[in-house]
């Protein structure tokens, strides 16, 4: 999947890598997408819940032995 | 109306995971929705673990609120400094965190926080 930037949030559990991707996404331009990368397993339910909470797109999940890669778009300011 | 419960409490020990099974079965009874998010000790009722013999047998009350559309979760961090595993978790159970219960209470109409 394509994205804009990368953010690697490796070692870090909640709510950590969902604190630093609100802050990287307000350096992100709208329609931009930021690519997250999280071995922290709660991130599955997480960020499709800050989607939803915030009216960010959530793209979708990689899960490739215990690593998770996340897609989100910024969809507001 | 959507009503968010949120469980401090581990059961048996404490009632509250049973007043939040039976507030949540009492709410869609009278067609509202109802979501649970258990946190802190709250995470114990996750377990798949749990055998309470002859006793009332929360898992299979949470089990029934599940079948019926209301979304548990315990927060993830709590269940890893508890020792609840997701493969140890009930079925219909996923492991979340922060923005799963700022979600339950962006989203719920009421939030009832069941604590000490």
């Amino acid at each position: 999947m394509n994205f804009d930037v990368e953010l690697n949030t490796l070692g870090m559990q909640c709510p950590v890598p969902i604190v630093k991707t609100a802050k990287k996404m307000k350096e992100l331009q709208i329609g931009q997408v930021l690519k997250v990368i999280s071995d922290d397993e709660g991130i599955k339910e997480d960020m499709p819940a800050w989607c939803k909470t915030t009216g960010n797109e959530f793209l979708g999940l990689e899960e490739s032995g215990g690593q998770y890669t996340v897609y989100v778009k910024k969809v507001v300011g | 109306m959507k009503l968010g419960i949120v469980v401090l409490t581990t059961p048996y020990t404490f009632q509250n995971m049973d007043t939040a099974i039976s507030l949540a079965g009492a709410a869609l009874e009278k067609g509202h929705q109802a979501m649970i998010f258990l946190y802190m000790d709250g995470v114990i009722a996750a377990s798949n673990l749990i055998k309470p013999g002859n006793d009332r047998s929360i898992p299979l009350k949470m089990q029934s609120l599940i079948e019926k559309g209301v979304k548990i979760t315990p927060c993830g961090v709590c269940c890893n400094y508890r020792g609840v595993r997701q493969a140890d978790s009930q079925p219909g159970i996923r492991h979340a965190g922060i923005a799963a219960l700022g979600q339950l209470v962006s989203e719920c109409d009421r939030v009832l926080t069941l604590g000490f």
